[in-house]
């Protein structure tokens, strides 16, 4: 006696998006998708909270009735897992008591109903997972509890007529498998089998077992597919020929309006219902409104037939031949990461490593440089940071880079070190990171792990340039000696302008006794001691002793630089001295010395020309003169007649002063 | 932010805190709200009945609460192998005031003599009641009334009575109801997990079925009322639902009545009796059966 | 110590020899013969000291001819090169530069020049070590022998004279430049910047003689030398234009 075709629902209403758009097999992507698409679970960012009620529009004093909350989580980048309690997916159906019952007293006997079937839907879990970057597979579980009470009547002994209520209860999880496949062209695709497995955890007895919900299953294909940015369409069709088609178009960045058809008996398109909906995103809050219309209203109206009721055969107990119109409201809050990614870095290359001498250079020169690609469809302004723990009290930041879409630009960052990087003894790894964040985002958008070589204190490059971080003549210990020497030597009758020299011999005679040359103590030309660790030791290698030196003329305020020799035959012998300003200006030069070749008379900032002396502190144990006569025959070799300044093999650097 | 987050939950809960009502399911083909269960009250209640006058039972709960009954049942037994049918003309005048207890609760009455009483010009047999009390030992507390004969249809009947004592001569015509003969019965047995399905031939608006458990032996069969049905006659029959075929107590009864009565009845007053005297008149189809569970 | 050093030298020398490249090699200069005061200073010393005929003069030597006395050098033993007296020659100005090098030595001044400090890069802090109890003392002019160097100052003028004449037209122009930066006031009559646009003219740096006519201040020279100025600037103009 099949009077109706069968009646099959694979429907979901647990999300008012996917009302809105009807066809939401290849789209859902909230905590939604344990009903649509357990695939769709991947495409959540970190936390998600989901909230959903309706109401039955077409019944009477229909309130809203919270239809279910669920938590959403994706970890370890690939995995996402979800977990709902909907306590307003019910499906009720009482068959009220139809024969009356009167007492002794000819007063009517009131019974409640005859039966009471209900059906729910109150957990889900579900779990995904994304094995390509565009392939994703999940599956999800439903856990159906069925329930009968059936009122029975009976006679006592008394000839009374009496009524008692028998429950009976059944459950089940039903298991759906699904897959979701995005080309980056705009296409979206969804499979899902719809209750591959079914679990039984509790049965009906005999009596009732034709109240069991059935939970066919099906099999469901969706396709999307973007136009552009703005408009989405897409349709679904199932094993059990039904066939949704919708839409939804983004009005503005943050307001989308949808609408879907529902049609059963394909290829026939026999319209069962239309829908209509509103999406608002307001970070992290994704507020979602549909309604949903159905055209045939017998049965829909809290009031259907008991054959109908015996027809129906369910794939789930949201959409049903029952179901009234109805009102949708969800609600989802993303928490953590919830902006759109608008900016990838792509590689960070570390330019250099760190040379704790210097560090206060990669403020201004860059550390690195990252690739950043706008893997948005709009051009962004991005911004680099750069943080390493530990050595920097805060990440350094770029200036905004502008970066068109799906372009790459490489953009140099900078660091800031704090001092606390000196602790570093010797070579050593650390994590640094590298972020970008594109406007007009607040949030970072990618982030990128690096390693930051770090050298330590003493490392040095064999760059002169570097070699000038090493001397500190502010160190307390350097003007303690100074001091110390400059005491002892009692100067004030000498000379004005000779003063400089004679401080800069004295010290370099007093370092001299002080102060033993050896060769580098790790035979290597990497090393180089702060100058207050030569005098402690007292022992240090040629650049050591010409750093020390420098340091302790910087510290009286006498300006020096640093003359670094790379013959060009043999660089691997390349070599560094020193040379002085002695502060006398040239005409006075031969209070010096008459031989020009034992100075160097240079312009100073003020157009000023002075005699600078060069000294070669390797010769230390001889004393000044002989440093001094070594100097200028390196410089008048390598300078003069062989024009190595010229030619770019000889290089001097000016060490700063504030004299 | 949270402050609004907060809010919008808040009202989302709040929103949602109604819950739908269930789908009312109705069954179009469901005799049952054509069915009012009526109850038929406890043995003891039903005096009259016991007397084993009354086969159809329809003496119970509902007509109790008269104190003078003038009954006259055209009557129609259908048992497998038979088909026998009667007319049983029975009343009485129960003395509400003398109520005869015991331990504080009433026994019974006594009932007054009204002299010669006639039905359709047919003389009454006349039959005193007797009582042990304990104080006067075997006691006379009154009189009944009672005919049986053959099955006659009469468009009216005609009570008539000669009066005694205190009650005055009376003269009582009342139509008779329309008759009813049931068409379609199962001859031997029903079951109780299928609906039993009846027709009937009867034009009255109110059809009662008085399902009754037959107890004791051969010699001293006794009818127990148990189950009464007054159905709305609209269809000339009844689809009795399975939820009410499982009230009959199969285990306790081997054997069932199912009595279809039509009935037609009215109050009236008589001179020199202090209350209201029922006045009923029905055609009676009764049907036994095995009922099986 | 000194002979280490130039061990290292010779060292040095010996592997530019072998790979032939970037140190300039320098001819062998021999004392033919000395008449009087002539004393050779050697390298970065100070002192002057005695030598006699067949010595030979290094590279960073410099030769002294005293009052009233001469010698004569050879090049290599092929060009000889009297010195007349009054005369002080390094003898590393005894060669030929090209003109990218003189270009390159004269343009030394501003490549060697102390850097303006970019005080944005400056990662130093201040340093303001003061040294306590100490007085700056007058500038003084009483330097022990500063009369003594003017002489020698002068010599070593001559000796470029000589240079000119021997055709070390490049090495002529930058040492009286150097000579006049540390005695500016030598030249009071501008004839040694007469000499130096000269050397550069015949060095073929037309511009940079032109400039070094054009900077010579015209209030002390003779008419002689006034009109001779003129023509030379006149013809160095229209080199220059070429």
């Amino acid at each position: 006696m099949i009077l109706f075709p069968n009646i099959l629902f694979t429907q979901y209403l647990s999300s008012s998006r996917g009302v809105g758009v009807a066809a939401f097999t290849a789209l859902s992507s909230d905590v939604s998708s344990v009903d649509w698409n357990p695939a769709g679970l991947t495409n959540i960012r970190e936390w998600e909270l989901n909230f959903s009620n309706f109401k039955s529009t077409s019944i009477a004093k229909s309130g809203f009735t919270f239809q279910s909350f669920g938590i959403g989580k994706k970890f370890f980048e690939k995995h996402a897992a979800a977990i709902r309690y909907s306590p307003g997916s019910n499906l009720e159906f009482v068959v009220p008591a139809a024969f009356s019952v009167y007492d002794t007293a000819g007063n009517i006997i009131i019974t409640k109903f005859d039966k009471r079937i209900s059906f729910k839907k109150n957990y889900s879990v579900g779990y995904a997972y994304n094995i390509l970057d565009e392939l994703s597979f999940g599956f999800s579980a439903r856990l159906f509890d069925s329930k009968v009470s059936d009122t029975k009547y009976f006679i006592d002994t008394n000839n009374v007529i009496q009524s008692q209520v028998s429950d009976y209860s059944a459950s089940s999880w039903a298991v759906d498998f699904g897959a979701q496949y995005k080309i980056n062209d705009g296409w979206y695709f969804g499979l899902v089998f719809k209750n591959l497995f079914k679990i039984n955890e509790e049965d009906f007895t005999e009596t009732m077992r034709n109240y069991q919900l059935n939970l066919t299953k099906s099999v469901c294909f969706g396709v999307a597919y973007s136009f552009s940015d703005r408009i989405i369409t897409s349709f679904d069709i199932d094993t059990k020929n039904k066939l949704r088609l919708g839409t939804e178009i983004s009005a503005f960045d943050l307001f989308k309006i949808r609408g879907g058809f529902y049609t059963t008996d394909f290829p026939k398109f026999s319209l069962e219902a239309a829908s209509i909906g509103f999406g608002i995103n307001y970070n992290p809050v994704q507020l979602s409104l549909s309604y949903l219309r159905f055209f045939e209203q017998t049965n829909r109206l809290g009031v259907s037939n008991i054959d109908i009721l015996n027809m129906s055969r369910y794939a789930d107990i949201d959409y049903t031949p029952f179901t009234p119109d109805r009102l949708s409201l969800s609600v989802s809050v993303n928490l953590g990461r919830t902006k759109d990614i608008l900016a990838r870095i792509e590689f960070v290359e570390m330019l250099s490593e760190v040379f704790p001498a210097s560090y206060q250079t990669y403020a201004f020169r860059p550390i690195g440089k990252a690739r950043v690609r706008n893997v948005s469809t709009k051009p962004i302004e991005a911004k680099v940071s750069f943080f390493v723990d530990d050595f920097m009290n805060e990440p350094t930041e770029t200036k905004p880079f502008r970066i068109n879409p799906d372009e790459t630009v490489e953009v140099p960052f900078l660091a800031v070190f704090n001092s606390s990087i000196n602790r570093v003894k010797k070579f050593s790894i650390y994590d640094g990171t590298v972020y970008v964040h594109a406007e007009p985002a607040a949030d970072y958008d990618d982030r990128y792990q690096t390693r930051v070589l770090v050298r330590g204190k003493n490392d040095w490059n064999g760059d002169v340039l570097l070699l000038r971080y090493f001397i500190t003549p502010n160190d307390p210990d350097i003007i303690k000696f100074s001091r110390k020497v400059l005491d002892k030597a009692k100067l004030e009758n000498e000379n004005g302008l000779l003063l400089k020299f004679e401080h800069a011999t004295t010290l370099f005679n007093e370092l001299s006794k002080h102060v033993q040359y050896i060769n580098d103590p790790k035979q290597t030309a990497d090393f180089v001691q702060y100058p207050a660790e030569t005098i402690s030791l007292r022992s240090g290698d040629c650049d050591d002793l010409t750093v020390c030196y420098a340091a302790l003329l910087g510290g009286v305020g006498i300006s020096s630089a640093l003359v670094d020799v790379i013959p060009p035959d043999d660089p691997t012998n390349s070599h560094i001295y020193l040379m002085f300003d002695t502060g006398i200006e040239a005409p006075d030069a031969n209070l010096i010395s008459e031989n020009s070749k034992r100075f160097v008379i240079r312009k100073n900032e003020k157009g000023i020309q002075t005699v600078w002396l060069p000294v070669e502190t390797t010769v230390l144990s001889k004393g000044f003169t002989e440093a001094w006569n070594t100097g200028a025959s390196y410089y008048f070799h390598d300078v003069i007649i062989n024009n190595g300044i010229g030619k770019g093999w000889v290089r001097i650097v000016d060490l700063p002063t504030s004299f | 932010m949270n402050n609004k987050l907060f809010l919008l939950l808040t009202i989302a809960f709040v929103l949602g805190c109604q819950k739908p009502g269930p789908v009312e399911i109705i069954d179009d083909k469901d005799d049952s709200k054509l069915i009012d269960i009526k109850s038929t009250g406890s043995v003891s209640d039903t005096l009259y009945a016991v007397s084993g006058g009354d086969t159809s039972g329809n003496f119970g709960a509902q007509n109790s609460r008269y104190f003078a009954k003038l009954i006259h049942q055209s009557i129609r037994f259908d048992r497998l192998l038979r088909r026998d049918s009667l007319i049983n003309s029975e009343a009485i005048f129960f003395d509400k005031d003398n109520s005869i207890k015991h331990n504080n609760r009433v026994i019974t009455f006594p009932s007054f003599d009204v002299g010669t009483l006639k039905i359709n010009g047919e003389v009454l047999n006349k039959f005193p009641r007797r009582m042990m009390l304990p104080m006067q030992g075997d006691t006379l507390i009154g009189y009944r009334y009672q005919l049986r004969r053959n099955y006659e249809l009469t468009a009216t009947n005609r009570w008539t009575s000669t009066g005694s004592g205190s009650i005055d001569a009376f003269d009582i015509s009342i139509p008779s109801p329309p008759t009813i003969r049931v068409l379609n019965m199962p001859p031997r047995f029903i079951n109780v997990s299928e609906p039993l399905n009846i027709k009937w031939d009867c034009t009255n608006p109110i059809v009662n079925i008085f399902i009754s458990g037959e107890a004791g032996d051969l010699f001293a069969r006794r009818l127990v009322p148990l189950i009464h049905l007054q159905i709305r006659n609209i269809k000339g029959g009844v689809t009795v639902p399975v939820k009410i075929l499982e009230l009959i107590p199969v285990k306790r009864f081997s054997r069932f009545v199912f009595s279809f009565v039509s009935e037609s009845s009215e109050t009236v007053r008589i001179s020199g009796y202090p209350e209201e005297v029922l006045v009923h008149s029905s055609s009676v189809h009764s049907i036994f059966l095995s009922v099986q569970p | 110590m000194l002979t280490t050093q130039h061990v290292k030298k010779n060292i040095i020398l010996i592997v530019a020899l072998i790979f032939g490249f970037t140190i300039n090699i320098f001819p062998e200069i021999k004392l033919l013969s000395v008449k009087g005061d002539v004393k050779v200073r050697r390298g970065v010393n100070e002192q002057w000291q005695l030598i006699k005929a067949g010595d030979i003069l290094n590279y960073d030597d410099a030769i002294f001819i005293g009052n009233k006395s001469a010698g004569t050098v050879s090049i290599n033993g092929q060009k000889k090169i009297a010195l007349p007296e009054k005369t002080i020659v390094e003898i590393s100005d005894l060669r030929f530069l090209s003109k990218e090098e003189l270009l390159l030595k004269l343009a030394m001044d501003r490549i060697i020049a102390v850097p303006q400090q970019d005080r944005r890069n400056e990662l130093m802090p201040a340093q303001t070590t003061i040294i306590h109890g100490e007085k700056k003392s007058e500038k003084s002019a009483a330097v022990p022998n500063a009369f003594g160097t003017v002489e020698n100052a002068l010599k070593m003028l001559n000796g470029a004279k000589l240079l000119f004449d021997n055709k070390f037209y490049g090495t002529c122009a930058l040492r009286v430049r150097e000579v006049l930066r540390i005695h500016p006031t030598i030249d009071t009559g501008a004839e040694y910047k007469l000499l130096t646009a000269n050397s550069l003219e015949k060095a073929e740096l037309y511009d940079e003689a032109l400039n070094e006519y054009v900077s010579i201040p015209l209030e002390n020279i003779s008419a002689k030398q006034k009109q001779t100025l003129q023509q030379n600037i006149e013809r160095l103009k229209n080199k220059s234009g070429d």
